[in-house]
């Protein structure tokens, strides 16, 4: 980018200027007879120089600022989606149709996105450092940032306002596809559930209605809670508690024995789980694609 | 006169701790009064009590130079404690938890207890020096400002024992500081803590601008104060209206987690956004308070090392004003992630690119000190060099912090800390350790081991680029700020470890430094008076300096007293001031700081006669009576234990509220000014330090104002769904009330100058009559409102701009009636003097800028009372 390029030159070269100033002077005044020295109290024409020269560079900056802000037109909305940070994980509604999903994003390559983001408690920020820089997610207001990714891609991002005891593991995924993927992928998350056969994964069903629908929403089950990620298509996911953990079945069998022990002081709680139902849950997560 | 004078001509050389003066008072030179109410001058005992009890200076500033390095010890240990977390991804050595308590505790123990309690050490120890003074203008103040400096440092750090330390950051920002989010105790202690280290840095500043404005010798102007001193005049203008904007902040807090206001808290109405703008409005220019007195010390000792007089010295004190200006309009810089909208955002980018003007000229301005000079490598030098190669990179980065776009990228990165780090450890901790090591053998009496010193510093220096520069490239890959821990396969790999080796080296260095401070107490060389050949005023009188300061003082022509002395031949200036040329020869008459003192104020107060009379006055014109007293350790004390309160328990509180009650209403009674100030001057001490206190409670207010303001357009109409519209009959007679009782304040002041005593006794009742009947009345509309603290907006700015400006008036009442019995009590035979005076005039002051925030506050709340939708548009 032309103002990134020009700064560092700029600052490239009154580093070693002053810098090289300093050295200078440092050897060549070193320990000289004090009768040779002159008491200069100031000299105002040098003074006057030495005051326009960066007046003049921090115009220059500052206008380039200005034109190269003007320039970013916050992009127009080919995919549209709103963002609403969590402690500490990111939901994500797509405008159009049943899309809920979390810490993930998919978008087509080369097109416009925009994001409304908004925040469920404290403050946090949105930052895929690949794409473009950060904005907050403000409770309260609705904030909006936008961007076009031009290389396929999965990108990390991550919450960069500090947002309590686990802002470390606030991560997503930004997964930049072709087209055609993108929309295979939105109709398989526009799907409900699919439901479990294997008789293992039906057991599972019964344990995760009865100890995790009051924080998790599975559409297409009575399980509808709002506190923690949507979870109908968990298994179709990259990670594991916002970036904490690759989606593994050992990772997720190791989640769900303890929550807390990858990610301490998240606010999801030990469950009490033997063996035999963590199979059962297992199982039945792993199937839903 | 030369009786009085004689006072000050004990034996030269002889440490504080063995006060010479012992105190046979100067014939016809009453005590009585200052030895009144506990204060007592005289040899000062020994031990741990001298020391709780000092209101000398010198001590005071040794106290905060040494309790902030204990800090800085702990400060630089929870560093290390990051560093070991983050040299390896995925690092289990710190809990999450933990490591947000060390990052919040390192934060705020560097600026608060670090960086501001040794600068206000150094300019405790040297300014009354440096201008040729015996002490600051309020010397208990001080010793208190010191106290609540200690219990404020000692209430945060007892957090750790009381469920944990807070962990929310040193910028703590809204809602994640609720109750809902931090429901733990840690929140509430730094709340408390920072309002008093607010206050006591407050405190710290009236009385520094005060010393300056008064207590300077003879013949320096203000311009002519070394730069340092003139550095902290400047920058303490800038604590006095840059804390109360936090200290607002603060309070609203504490109201929202512990009386259900909703300031910010969205589900009431309120917005977190407020938190940002009140804590930066404070927090920016709180960069500058840490390196405005850093720049002073570079242009102390970079002269002297140089050989040379600072160059341009006229424009670096102009710079420095303009740097101090500036510094309070460009806050919004540190928010420009949360969607200020273009505009603003530009605003803010330019008035933080134009601050790099001013602050490149200082750097050429040194730059050209040293050109040209013979250069001296000792260990002060070694620093001020080290700052200016450090600094350039910092005051770059920050340039391109100001680039919007940029600073979208890079905020809230390492990059951040990188540049932060290079301002405050490059910038403000090198230029400090250099001052240190140039005014050690001042403060000491002896040398640093130059070996040893320079050792240190370049092992520190080392460390420094080490730690940090490999922080800039890791914040540009995309490591975020404030992260427990790290993910591997980044790329972040080397730079965490380089740093977190970086920060081993620091710490090593850190205690050879400490090393050579210690061990050169005893074996280093004496020093002497001037071992640097140097040219103010500090170095013109022992190592360490008597009680009094100076026996005698130079004359003082122009900004280099010293070198004018020693260089009669070529004087800095040609000499404008009738008879000086003959004053500078080694063996003229040298002006003494009592005869000068002593003369002009017995011409002030006409006659020898007169003098006697007014006691109080002569007294502390003639001669400079160091006083020791317990009072400002006790007040320090109950402040502790009343904070302490807000903590939960009741038990301390209560009783440490009784405790300094007791202690104020002995305070009370005692002389009001003991410090002497300047002959002539156009008003006493007190009443300046009176209107800058004044100035700093405006931004208080203004900074509630704001708070409603933003708070009301935010919500769109006015009052809320379901609320009452403020009547305005009762506030209306209430402003009557109030504006009358000051103008029988101000009316009953004019009597007490006339010596007209009923009419002052009308005055002052009436005046308290009256702001008894506001309260009484604004009492009876509280009660019947019809709605409370917790419902909704508008109980929450209702109750909290009426409640705190009905507490100061309550405050105010109390000052006019202290003011009013003392003036009572007096001597209303003989003329006033201004020092009687001034105690009523303060109050009075005090009373109408009470009845200024009520004008403003009845126009904004109850003439203002509705306001329809649609005035939104404006909330920032």
């Amino acid at each position: 980018m032309d103002l990134a390029v020009f700064l560092l030159v700029i600052s490239i070269i009154i580093l070693v200027v002053v810098e090289g100033w300093l050295i200078v002077a440092l050897v060549r005044f070193r320990n000289r007879p004090e009768a040779h020295v002159r008491q200069e109290h100031g000299n105002n024409t040098i003074e006057a120089v030495w005051t326009l020269i960066p007046a003049i560079l921090i115009v220059i900056i500052f206008v380039m600022t200005a034109r190269t802000m003007d320039s970013l037109e916050m992009p127009g909305g080919d995919v549209e989606l709103t963002v609403i940070g969590h402690q500490w994980w990111w939901e994500v509604r797509y405008a159009d149709g049943d899309l809920v999903t979390a810490n993930e994003i998919h978008v087509p390559v080369g097109r416009e996105v925009s994001i409304d983001l908004e925040s469920a408690d404290v403050i946090h920020s949105f930052w895929v450092p690949q794409v473009g820089g950060k904005t907050d997610l403000v409770p309260g207001h609705t904030n909006r940032t936008g961007f076009l990714a031009a290389t396929p891609g999965v990108y990390l991002g991550q919450c960069a306002e500090f947002c309590g005891l686990q802002h470390a593991h606030m991560r997503f995924y930004l997964v930049v596809e072709s087209a055609e993927d993108f929309s295979a992928w939105v109709r398989r998350q526009q799907a409900p559930a699919r439901e479990p056969t294997d008789p293992v994964a039906r057991q599972g069903k019964e344990v995760f209605l009865q100890m995790c629908g009051g924080c998790h929403a599975i559409r297409g089950t009575e399980a509808a809670g709002t506190l923690g990620p949507d979870l109908t298509h968990v298994a179709g996911r990259l990670s594991l508690g916002a970036g904490t953990l690759d989606n593994t079945t050992e990772n997720l069998r190791t989640w769900l024995r303890d929550p807390q022990a990858a990610k301490p002081g998240n606010l999801m709680p030990t469950m009490p789980l033997d063996e035999s139902r963590l199979d059962e849950l297992v199982a039945y997560l792993k199937g839903l694609e | 006169m030369s009786q009085e004078s004689s006072a000050f001509t004990g034996p030269r050389g002889t440490r504080d701790d063995e006060d010479p003066r012992v105190e046979t008072p100067p014939a016809g030179t009453p005590q009585t009064d200052a030895r009144a109410g506990g204060l007592t001058a005289g040899t000062p005992p020994g031990g741990i009590v001298s020391w709780l009890t000092t209101t000398d200076h010198k001590r005071i500033g040794i106290l905060y130079l040494a309790t902030s390095f204990v800090f800085f010890a702990v400060a630089i240990l929870f560093a290390l404690l990051m560093r070991l977390q983050l040299a390896i991804p995925e690092n289990t050595f710190l809990s999450p938890g933990a490591y947000n308590q060390v990052f919040t505790m390192h934060g705020t123990t560097m600026v608060f207890l670090f960086a501001m309690p040794a600068l206000a050490g150094l300019v405790n120890y040297l300014v009354p020096l440096m201008i040729g003074g015996n002490d600051m203008s309020f010397p208990r103040l001080n010793a208190f400002s010191y106290w609540l400096m200690l219990a404020g440092g000692v209430l945060l750090f007892s957090s750790f024992l009381f469920g944990g330390a807070p962990d929310t950051g040193w910028f703590s920002y809204a809602p994640l500081t609720s109750r809902v989010y931090s429901a733990h105790d840690g929140v509430d202690f730094w709340t408390i803590s920072l309002v008093m280290l607010g206050i006591s840095s407050m405190a710290g500043a009236a009385n520094a601008i005060v010393t300056m404005l008064r207590l300077r010798a003879p013949g320096m102007r203000l311009r002519d104060m070394p730069v340092f001193a003139f550095a902290n005049f400047v920058n303490s203008f800038l604590i006095l209206f840059a804390i109360p904007s936090l200290t607002a902040a603060l309070a609203m807090l504490y109201l929202d987690r512990h009386y259900g206001t909703t300031f910010f808290d969205v589900a009431g109405g309120g917005d977190p956004i407020i938190w940002q703008h009140l804590f930066w409005f404070f927090g920016h220019p709180e960069v500058y308070i840490l390196i405005l007195p850093v720049f002073g010390i570079l242009s102390e000792v970079v002269p002297v090392f140089s050989r040379k007089p600072l160059f341009g010295r006229g424009t670096m004190l102009v710079m420095i004003g303009v740097i101090g200006f500036l510094g309070f309009t460009v806050w919004a810089h540190h928010m420009f992630s949360v969607g200020l909208g273009p505009l603003l955002e530009k605003i803010f980018a330019g008035s933080t690119m134009i601050i790099a003007i001013p602050t490149g000229v200082k750097i050429f301005n040194w730059l050209a000190t040293m050109w040209g000079g013979s250069l001296r490598f000792r260990s002060p030098f070694y620093f001020t060099s080290g700052f200016i190669a450090m600094f350039v990179i910092g005051g770059l980065t920050g340039v391109t912090l100001a680039v919007v776009p940029f600073d979208w990228q890079v905020t809230d990165s390492y990059y951040v800390v990188a540049h932060f780090h290079n301002v405050l450890f490059g910038g403000t901790l090198l230029g400090v350790l250099g001052g240190l090591h140039y005014w050690y053998p001042k403060i000491t009496g002896r040398l640093l081991n130059e070996r040893i010193a320079k050792t240190s510093f370049w092992v520190v220096f080392l460390g420094f680029n080490l730690t940090f520069m490999p922080l800039y490239v890791v914040g540009l890959l995309g490591m975020p700020r404030r992260v427990y821990t790290w993910e591997a396969g980044l790329g972040w790999e080397p730079y965490n470890l380089v740093s977190s080796i970086g920060g081993m080296v620091i710490a090593t260095g850190i205690v050879i430094l400490l090393y050579n401070f210690i061990s050169s107490l005893r074996r280093g060389e004496v020093a002497g008076g001037d071992p640097w050949d140097a040219w103010t005023l500090e170095w013109a009188t022992t190592s360490p300096p008597p009680v009094h300061n100076f026996d005698t003082l130079p004359p003082i022509l122009g900004p280099r007293p010293l070198w004018d002395l020693k260089n009669p031949d070529r004087p800095d200036r040609p000499r404008d001031t009738a008879g000086a040329p003959t004053a500078l020869g080694p063996t003229a008459p040298v002006v003494t700081a009592a005869a000068g003192a002593a003369s002009a104020s017995a011409s002030a107060s006409a006659s020898a006669s007169a003098a006697a009379s007014a006691a109080p006055d002569a007294a502390t014109h003639h001669v400079f009576t160091p006083l020791r007293s317990s009072l400002p350790f006790l007040a320090a004390l109950g402040v502790a234990a009343v904070a302490a309160g807000g903590l939960g328990s009741l038990m301390i509180p209560a009783l440490g509220g009784v405790f300094l009650l007791g202690v104020l209403v002995a305070w009370a009674w005692q002389p009001w000014e003991e410090s002497p100030h300047a002959p002539g001057a156009i008003r006493p001490s007190g009443v300046t330090g009176m209107l800058l206190f004044i100035g700093s409670e405006a931004i208080f207010f203004a900074s509630l104002f704001y708070a409603y303001i933003h708070l009301r357009l935010h919500a769109g109409s006015w009052p809320p769904e379901g609320m009452p519209t403020l009547e305005v009959g009762l506030p209306a007679i209430n402003t009557v009330v109030l504006l009358a009782s000051g103008l029988f304040a101000h009316w009953g002041l004019a009597g007490l100058a006339k010596r007209r005593r009923t009419r002052f006794t009308a005055g002052f009742s009436l005046a308290l009559l009256l702001g008894f009947t506001f309260l009484g009345l604004q009492a009876y509309e509280w009660s019947h409102a019809g709605f409370g603290l917790t419902d909704g907006l508008l109980g929450t700015v209702f109750y909290t701009l009426t409640g705190f400006h009905g507490l100061h008036v309550s405050a105010g009442v109390v000052l006019l009636a202290v003011a009013g019995i003392r003036a009572l009590r007096g001597d209303w035979r003989a003329p006033a003097t201004k020092t009687e005076v001034g105690l009523a005039e303060a109050g009075t002051y005090y009373w109408h800028f009470v009845d200024v925030v009520w004008i403003v506050l009845f126009s904004l709340i109850y003439l203002w009372a509705s306001s329809g939708a649609g005035t939104g548009g404006m909330v920032m």
